[in-house]
């Protein structure tokens, strides 16, 4: 059950109606978590187990740092409690790849283990509430039920936003009544999530599966497009995922954090990573950027750029265990401490050239794109081998010179002679990017769909409902969040 | 306390309100969508593409003319397993398409369904009759049909998955009317007073469905000739295949299946009926039909009868094998050579003992 599955808004809706006949307090309080385990325990079944054990210790350590007496067994403990919670995450998620990678057979009952969905979302908010309770920046939580709500929310469990103890704990008292006007802005964002998801991602997500299925039999132009698609595909899936995420939230009289803030018009990488997955790269920023920078404060530039590339690099490895995802954490860091630097003499260069601001905003978002997605290259393939064979077609000439070669023949065709019905789906493809890119900026731009005329809402909110749910009726299997395997 | 309980009633009437103004800025906004649903559903429902199986039956029984087929890809099982129930027959036939045509009159009094286009292999006849006697009810007889190829190696692989025993969901038979409101609403809004007679969105769109015997029914006409020449029916091609021998993990399913019918004391009756002549010829001549030969031997018929299967071989019937005007297609015999064949097969001793009234005046 994904958060853009219909019998996951049936079980919401249940959630929501409950809610708000409980009285504020404790029931309610009660009722999420009941909700909430029911949800993880219908994703991952016996996985439960490890959501609880991470609950347990967040709530556990949580007390114990904050009562811890002597000031010099402080630090055994905080690392103690950090590697209680990080334990499983270790297991499950990085094990196998570390004795892999020093010829360590593992045995078959720990190899065999699945991955639990949310591992990295609810280990990093647990991870997040304890260096803010062994910082004295928040006060270690004395009620159970209250803690393991924050870890096992359900709307946030899977795939985040990565909410932090100090802002989302003091919201659990739940004691708002119900607002309709806060319940048709969460109603909202949860529509617009789901045409993001379910119209958008999953559609984009077709030529992209060729593609990076079969890397080898794919023209290099195909590659090349199937990059691009794939940035849209990922944006539209997770920015839709969170959207349904914050929506279903805010109707339970929850704020979260945004995760997405128009990112493909952000102007370089450092902006970019403001603007995309919000909640981790702010949480990489104050647990581990800020703190290593403070550290290396003396060492000056190279400070900086080593803070930069530790924070990207574990950025980068949050995302699974293999060298793909060291390398893709790696590139954004190098392109980060590249754009910090270069930024004045690029200005330099612009403003000699005497290139209108408009026009310089539009190409340094191109470029960032660009480089954003050769990047997520990285983060698609399954080996660093096929990423290779990516950056050389893409790189090398063949691409160009096979040009119309590749165009005619039809792109995602293989070179197989032209199909209409591809070639249209393949336009379709384009026009659900140009309208990512224009809402976008229409939304950059204080334009929303809740400010537009009635009729127009109507009308979107019709349209939108009408083709999302014959989306649903037409496919048996709503695809899964690609966040869900982290 | 009064001032706490007003302010607890005022609290309860504004949470009220808000739950009101939820419900009401929903309902007008999203009226339109809402009134689409339920239109689609209304139009699929008088299509009776959405109706329970258990409504069509009733319905069907209203009217002897009434009838039902749903869209393609619409499970033929749940349908014929409700008229089973409702009917309780006393003869049931089961087999593909060229089982469609046999018919009730010959064998009245005796009631009889044909539950056809629902079973291809032994092992889904096994499983339909388990289906039809899980509570008491068993009918007298099975009349089945047979064919040589259902004894091929990996037969079942063509048609596992045509026995669908998980229930149509609600959802794809509202989807084969959208995709038919896509492809042409014009065709099915003009057909919907036929909806009196014709229930199922092939029924509606062809005029051809069950019969409430569970026959099929056809247009009448005279099919072109050539169609037979030109369909893609071949030696070779499935379920036409070719094999040197009987594989014995067929011939065991079979042998399960039977001895099912005979723990529920059902007799069986197999009836191999006519192929056209291009079929027929192609297998006589063919030196890789070794399958064929033995099924055609007087050992197979033995043995069957050993098994206790009155069996009939009718698939050479020389008087229509080569006019094409008797077949609806090379393997599909049509109502005029099945009816011939139900002649003849009630007028064998082995099926007058066991059907002792059936073509007695008590019929009439």
């Amino acid at each position: 059950m994904s958060l853009s599955d219909p019998a996951y808004l049936g079980f919401f809706i249940v959630v929501f109606v409950l809610f708000y006949l409980l009285p504020g307090g404790t029931a309610r309080l009660l009722l999420l978590l009941a909700a909430s385990l029911a949800f993880y325990f219908n994703l991952a079944g016996v996985y439960l187990a490890v959501l609880l054990f991470v609950a347990a210790v967040a709530y556990a350590g949580g007390l114990l740092l904050q009562a811890r007496a002597e000031k010099r067994n402080s630090r055994v403990i905080f690392v103690a409690v950090l590697l209680a919670v990080i334990a499983p995450l270790i297991l499950f998620k990085y094990l196998g790849f570390l004795c892999d990678s020093v010829s360590i057979a593992l045995p078959e009952s720990i190899a065999r283990l699945a991955l639990p969905v949310g591992l990295s979302f609810f280990t990093f908010a647990a991870i997040g509430y304890l260096i803010d309770v062994n910082l004295d920046l928040l006060k270690a939580e004395r009620n159970p039920l209250r803690v393991a709500l924050f870890v096992t929310f359900f709307p946030l469990v899977t795939a985040g936003p990565i909410e932090r103890g100090g802002r989302l704990l003091p919201q659990l008292d739940l004691a708002l009544p119900l607002s309709s006007d806060r319940a048709l802005a969460g109603l909202r964002l949860i529509f617009t999530g789901l045409v993001l998801k379910v119209l958008f991602a999953d559609t984009l997500a077709a030529p992209v599966a060729i593609v990076f299925g079969d890397p080898e039999s794919s023209l290099p132009l195909e590659k090349f497009v199937a990059v691009v698609f794939f940035a849209f595909d990922l944006y539209a899936d997770f920015a839709g995922y969170s959207l349904i995420a914050i929506g279903c939230a805010n109707m339970l009289g929850i704020d979260v954090q945004p995760n997405f803030r128009q990112p493909f018009l952000s102007p370089n990488i450092p902006e970019f990573w403001r603007t995309w997955h919000m909640s981790l790269s702010f949480w990489v920023r104050d647990y581990l950027f800020l703190p290593l920078r403070a550290q290396w404060r003396r060492a000056g530039p190279k400070g900086m750029i080593g803070a930069t590339l530790l924070s990207f690099t574990i950025l980068g490895i949050w995302h699974g265990a293999g060298w793909q995802f060291f390398f893709y954490g790696l590139a954004f860091g190098v392109l980060a401490v590249g754009s910090l630097y270069t930024m004045k003499y690029r200005d330099a260069a612009y403003a000699a050239l005497g290139v209108p601001p408009l026009v310089v905003r539009i190409i340094r978002a191109f470029i960032t794109f660009i480089l954003f997605a050769l990047v997520l290259v990285l983060f698609r393939v399954n080996y660093l081998r096929d990423a290779w064979l990516f950056y050389r077609d893409i790189v090398s000439l063949d691409m160009l010179s096979n040009l119309w070669v590749t165009l005619k023949s039809g792109l995602f065709h293989q070179g197989a002679p032209l199909d209409l019905p591809v070639v249209s789906a393949y336009w379709a493809d384009w026009f659900l990017i140009a309208a990512i890119v224009a809402s976008d900026i229409l939304v950059r731009n204080g334009v929303t769909l809740a400010k537009c005329p009635v009729l127009v809402q109507a009308v979107a909110y019709n349209v939108g409902l009408a083709l999302i749910v014959y989306q649903w009726m037409s496919s048996s299997v709503a695809p899964p969040f690609l966040y869900y395997k982290f | 306390m009064i001032a706490a309980e007003a302010t607890g009633q005022r609290a309860e009437r504004s949470q009220l309100r808000e739950w009101r103004r939820l419900v009401v800025v929903l309902l007008l906004i999203l009226s339109p969508i809402l009134i689409v649903g339920a239109v689609l559903e209304g139009l699929a429902w008088r299509i009776g593409e959405t109706m329970p199986m258990a409504s069509i039956s009733r319905w069907q029984d209203a009217a002897p003319d009434r009838i039902w087929r749903g869209g393609d890809g619409h499970s033929y099982l749940a349908y014929k397993l409700a008229r089973v129930a409702d009917l309780k027959p006393e003869i049931i036939a089961l087999g593909p398409s060229r089982a469609n045509s046999f018919r009730g009159d010959l064998f009245a009094p005796y009631s009889f369904f044909n539950a056809g286009l629902t079973a291809w292999t032994f092992d889904q006849y096994r499983r339909f009759l388990e289906l039809i006697t899980r509570d008491d009810y068993a009918p007298r007889a099975i009349v089945f049909n047979i064919d040589y190829w259902m004894f091929s190696s990996g037969f079942d692989h063509y048609w596992v998955d045509r026995f669908d025993e998980k229930p149509e969901t609600h959802v794809a038979n509202l989807l084969r009317v959208v995709a038919q409101l896509e492809r042409d609403p014009w065709d099915l809004l003009r057909r919907l007073p036929a909806t009196d007679r014709e229930h199922g969105l092939f029924a509606v769109l062809t005029g051809e469905g069950f019969r409430a015997d569970g026959s099929q029914s056809a247009k009448p006409g005279t099919p072109d000739p050539q169609r037979l020449l030109d369909d893609e029916t071949a030696v070779g091609v499935p379920p036409v295949v070719l094999a040197d021998q009987t594989a014995p993990e067929q011939v065991a399913v079979f042998d399960q299946f039977v001895a099912l019918a005979k723990a529920k004391h059902i007799a069986l009756i197999g009836i191999q009926l006519p192929y056209y002549d291009k079929i027929l010829s192609a297998l006589n001549d063919n030196p890789q039909a070794g399958i064929w030969r033995e099924v055609e031997s007087a050992e197979w018929r033995q043995r069957l009868a050993a098994a206790g299967v009155i069996f009939f071989d009718f698939s050479d019937m020389p008087e229509y094998r080569a006019k094409p005007e008797y077949f609806i297609d090379s393997l599909d015999p049509d109502a005029r050579i099945v009816g011939d064949v139900m002649r003849r097969v009630m007028a064998d001793p082995r099926v007058r003992e066991l059907l002792p009234k059936a073509g007695t005046p008590e019929a009439k």
